[in-house]
């Protein structure tokens, strides 16, 4: 069994992944990958370590499968994590009819077009503590 | 509608600064996440699957055009354009960076809206009837008295820490369109033998993993004691209320622990305990929030209105939509006018930022600057002038808001699910789509009536399934989505939890399952005026389950 450590992007949330080089990458398919019987200790020590310098929070390691020199989550949960919502939710992609072509928000496209792995973005981090205390736990939020 | 005041004002402003604050730390790493958390869930903001989500109240789900633009704006500026309208009177922003989170808030603070308590373990939004102020079948407007408890609750010291989340809705109709029994604290307004106007008390209701209907422990409290009475009801409950269990710590559960009978008396002692304290409610004060809530001056129009009339016998696709989504007003020549955010095949309680500003402009010109959010996840103009109503109708056909099915089977209620949720077990949304459009065809949605299909992705019950009609929950098993169906379930007055039909459907079988019940309730119905519900109620389980497994 394969595996990937992902976590969350401490700024905007997106999911994230450890990359070959060293750091996070939003593609699944550029994440470093470990057979099933390679030592993750060390990888996961430093993914707690990114997590207590504020770079990401809640990693993990996620079960993958390779298909056709492809990577896949095994579980549905983190197939969504990895490519997105299963559904059309944007409005100006919405199937619906009735519905007109709407334009998304300037705001948004210009964040996808600077979706960047995290090692990209550490200038806007540089006052991140490196000695924070306590490493981040896995969270149940009450749901509504 | 009620307008802020110097002191809500000032504790908003304190609240988004004191959280701008906070995540400057989080973000700077003086505060790690665990440290963090908590804040921020006091401030509406989840970590999801893909990003933060912000849920924003809406107060007893009233919001004024000005609110509404600004949760356009809001989703345009810092989302991806649209939001999600809740379950339980909320919007929730389902992508915004936690960095524009206190800009969010701010911009919120602006038009008088915040975060604050929807999440965490107090008293959260309080809930009302969604056609309040305008049913033709009022006793009083629950508004102001959804106010009034919004006002003491928020950033109340002693229930910031209660066991557990706590939920409380009003409901002044006759009919209950709030869903007070599946509420920690429900408060329907009744009028007693001396013709006074107070309060019935319904305790101990929730859905969640352990549904159960409230007790009714009150038949009338003036209103008078509405803060005292809740008052010794909340000191009961931190009290008692588990805190060892997440799972048993809600009010419900104390209830059926220690029965409804030993709580009642627990809480009538505090109740007694407590006449002295400064909490009883003067006469002015209640008349002074409910001048906010004065229905407007609605000029007089006929009780036959002509344009409205000579359109319904023209068009047929207005008159559909007049006779669904049109209800009673109390004004003659009046409509309240609900707009389905539930076009077929679409996302339930989505709208887009273009949506909501159609709304918005909607409400201006024919709805008295008043629009409402309902627990159904649909938009409401309360007040249209039926003359009105075909301009209304051709500008949200426009904008694809025209959908004539409030309360039938593509009606459907749907928690995010698993495409957004980290608590999600199942997909809902996309069961909700293909639901829809196997029942898209009208006539056909007409056909079977008034069916309320509620969709839940996990065990935490956003969707309410409990009390859909037809309920589904969505399960994990084995490592695939799996679907189990409950029947019967009833939110009003004839509260019920529905019953499980026996085992679960797939992902692919799902759908086929929800059809064969309803084709199963149009075999036996007596005609078409015994709606789904009655026809369960008189029938039981067993010809469904005959439908659905082929054997009774």
């Amino acid at each position: 069994m394969l595996r990937v450590i992902s976590a969350n992007r401490l700024p905007d949330g997106a999911v994230v992944y450890l990359g070959r080089g060293g750091g996070w990458v939003t593609r699944l398919a550029e994440a470093k990958v470990f057979s099933a019987n390679a030592d993750t200790g060390e990888a996961l020590l430093l993914a707690q370590e990114e997590a207590k310098r504020n770079l990401i929070v809640e990693p993990a390691l996620v079960e993958v499968t390779e298909d056709e020199g492809r990577l896949r989550p095994l579980t549905l949960r983190e197939t969504i994590r990895a490519e997105g919502p299963t559904i059309n939710y944007l409005p100006q992609r919405r199937n619906v009819r009735g519905r007109q072509a709407l334009p998304c928000g300037r705001r948004w496209l210009e964040g996808a077009e600077k979706a960047l792995p995290i090692e990209d973005r550490s200038g806007e981090l540089e006052h991140a503590r490196l000695e924070a205390p306590g490493a981040a736990a896995v969270a149940h939020e009450a749901a509504s | 509608m009620y307008r802020y005041d110097e002191f809500d004002r000032e504790f908003v402003a304190a609240r988004v600064a004191q959280f701008r604050d906070q995540v400057a730390r989080r973000l700077s790493g003086e505060l790690n996440e665990e440290q963090f958390r908590p804040l921020r869930l006091m401030n509406g903001v989840y970590l999801q699957l893909h990003a933060y989500m912000l849920r924003v109240a809406i107060p007893y789900g009233t919001l004024s055009p000005r609110q509404m633009r600004k949760l356009a704006s809001v989703a345009r500026r810092y989302d991806k354009g649209y939001g999600h309208f809740t379950t339980r009177q909320n919007i929730q922003f389902n992508w915004p960076a936690l960095a524009d989170c206190p800009d969010i808030l701010e911009e919120l603070a602006s038009v008088e809206m915040h975060a604050i308590q929807t999440s965490g373990n107090c008293i959260r939004n309080v809930t009302a009837d969604h056609f309040a102020g305008a049913a033709a079948d009022e006793i009083e407007d629950p508004r102001p008295y959804a106010e009034i408890l919004r006002q003491w609750s928020s950033l109340h010291p002693e229930y910031s820490f209660l066991p557990r989340k706590f939920k409380i809705a009003v409901n002044g109709a006759a009919a209950d369109r709030a869903a007070i029994r599946v509420h920690d604290i429900g408060y329907q307004i009744v009028r007693n033998s001396a013709g006074e106007i107070g309060f019935a008390v319904y305790v101990g209701g929730g859905l969640g993993r352990t549904p159960l209907i409230a007790h009714k422990i009150r038949d009338f409290l003036p209103k008078s004691a509405l803060l005292a009475y809740t008052d010794a009801i909340m000191r009961v409950y931190n009290l008692e209320g588990r805190r060892d269990n997440k799972f048993k710590a809600r009010i419900k559960i104390l209830l059926h622990e220690k029965g409804a009978e030993a709580v009642r008396a627990k809480v009538e002692a505090e109740f007694a305990a407590c006449q002295d304290e400064a909490l009883t409610l003067p006469q002015e004060e209640i008349e002074r929030i409910r001048a906010y809530f004065a229905p407007p001056a609605l000029p007089h129009r006929p009780a036959v209105p002509p344009a409205f009339e000579r359109r319904k016998a023209a068009d047929p696709g207005f008159a559909r939509f007049a006779a669904q989504n049109v209800v009673a007003h109390r004004e003659p020549g009046y409509g309240i006018v609900t707009i389905s955010l539930k076009p077929i095949g679409g996302i339930p309680g989505d709208a887009s930022s273009e949506d909501m500003e159609t709304v918005a402009s909607l409400a201006e010109q024919f709805s008295h600057n008043e629009i409402r959010v309902s627990h159904e996840q649909n938009l409401v103009l309360p007040h249209v002038a039926l003359d009105d109503l075909p301009e209304v109708y051709d500008r949200l056909d426009a904008q694809g808001l025209a959908t004539a099915n409030r309360g039938l089977v593509t009606d459907i209620v749907s928690c995010p699910g698993l495409d957004y949720c980290a608590l999600a077990t199942a997909r809902s949304i996309p069961v909700a789509q293909r639901i829809s459009e196997r029942f898209g065809d009208s006539a056909r949605a007409r056909e079977i009536g008034g069916l309320n299909i509620n969709i839940s992705g996990c065990i935490n019950a956003c969707g309410h399934h409990h009390v859909g009609h037809i309920g589904i929950l969505g399960l994990e098993k084995s490592g695939s989505e799996a679907y189990q169906i409950t029947l019967g379930g009833d939110p009003s007055d004839n509260c019920a939890i529905g019953a499980i039909t026996g085992p679960g459907f797939t992902a692919e079988s799902v759908v086929d399952a929800i059809e064969a019940v309803v084709g199963a309730y149009l075999k036996l119905r007596t005609g078409p005026e015994e709606d789904f519900l009655t026809a369960y109620r008189r029938v039981g389980m067993a010809p469904f389950k005959e439908a659905l497994y082929g054997h009774a």
